[in-house]
Parts: C-alpha cells; structure tokens; sequence
C-alpha cells in the first residue's frame, strides 16, 4: 500500500467529519493530510519508519547524567596511588588493583584521575575506564621522568 | 484536536477497514497510529511542526538574498 492511497482513506474520514459539520475537526484532518505531501508514491512502511526517525530526531531525550562515582573507592585508590610516588613497582600494584576492581567503573576511574593528576590535568573526564587508566599511567611516568631528570640535574651541578 | 482523538478516529477507520477485509488498508492504518501514539497530548500543528527535518534553515527573504 502507498501513502496515495492511505490519504485517500483519511480523506475519507474528513469527508465524514464536514458531512457531520464538525467543522473544525475536518479543517484539523486537512491539516494532519498535509504530512504525507511529496511522499505519495513512498510505500506506507517506508514513509512511517522515515517519520518515525525524524520525530526521535526531534524529541530524543536529554543525556542524564553520569552516575556520581563512589568516593570511598577515590579516596582509597587516589592516596595510595600518592604515597606510591615515584615507586614502580608500588605503583604497578596499585594500578593493577585498580585495573581489577569491579567497584572501579568509569566514573569512580575518571575521579581517580582526575584527583590523581590534580585537578585532571584541564579534564574530568576520559571517554571510557581504560583512557583514564591510561591517564593515570602516563602521569605516573610523566612523575617519575620529571623526577630522574631532577635527580641528574642535582648531580651534575654537585660534580661540577 | 489532540493527536490522541486523531488517533482514535484513525484506530475506528482501521477497525472499520478490517470488518471490511481491507486488512492490508487497516494495517497501514493501525501502523500510522502507533507512530503517532506518543505524542497524544499535542496538537494535530505542534505534531507537524515536529516531523519537520531537523536543522531545517529558514528561506531567505528577498531581501536577504539581494543583499
């Protein structure tokens, strides 16, 4: 069935409302025809998905918002991984704990980050749990090149 | 007119269309008012103005476009 002979039907119904002289009632169908103008030869289906899509498009609901992370998990993951330092291998086991912690999901891992590098680095957020793992991570080696480079700068200065 | 009352028209023209054997005209019909089901409560204008593509630019006046 086309959508030609679906206005016919509705047509109809207009037809029956005027006969009826409920006037505005068919002068509000004649409006509602107005949707199927230009898409008489589409297929019914065709034309209702295609409508269908573009009332989503217009009414789609707003984003929620993100669940707030847990703050007890934060605290707890944020200071060890501070008083780890500069220490890979205290780091690593942190980290991993991190990596493996069920209660750790993306919005308790972009905290951690984000307290973890102060104040994120100009960000609070990372598009999944593993990017603000990988945040993490790389501030860490950041930390730790920072420091070595310190460390070689002092003994330079002391041997000169 | 609300689209609910539309719909209630388009459902009793679907139920008449199937008395008929029109099934294939009655499932059009039907379909028609389960895409409109959500939007009972506004008007048959606001429900147009919905289906308008969106990002839809405004016709530039005469003017506009002389310019």
């Amino acid at each position: 069935m086309n959508v030609k002979e679906l206005r016919k039907v509705l047509e109809e119904l207009q037809e029956i409302l005027a006969a009826a002289n409920a006037r505005q009632p068919s002068k509000d169908v004649a409006t509602f025809l107005k949707l199927f103008d230009g898409h008489e030869d589409e297929t019914v289906s065709r034309f209702l998905s295609d409508l269908e899509a573009r009332l989503k498009a217009r009414t789609a609901p707003a984003r929620s918002e993100p669940r707030a992370a847990d703050r007890i998990v934060v605290a707890r993951y944020t200071s060890a991984l501070r008083e780890a330092g500069i220490d890979e291998p205290l780091f690593r086991r942190v980290f991993d704990q991190i990596g493996a912690d069920k209660a750790v999901q993306k919005p308790e891992a972009d905290a951690i980050a984000f307290d973890y590098i102060g104040y994120g680095g100009g960000r609070s957020r990372w598009p999944n749990r593993k990017a603000a793992l990988t945040a993490i991570e790389d501030w860490f080696k950041h930390q730790a090149y920072e420091a070595v480079k310190m460390i070689q700068l002092e003994k330079a200065r002391y041997a000169g | 007119m609300k689209m609910s009352e539309l719909r209630q028209a388009i459902l009793q023209m679907a139920s008449t269309s199937a008395r008929h054997g029109a099934s294939a005209e009655a499932a059009a019909l039907k379909n028609l008012a389960r895409v409109t089901k959500p939007y009972g409560d506004k008007t048959i204008a606001k429900f147009l103005g919905l289906t308008k593509p969106v990002g839809k630019t405004r016709k530039r006046s005469k003017k506009a476009s002389k310019r």
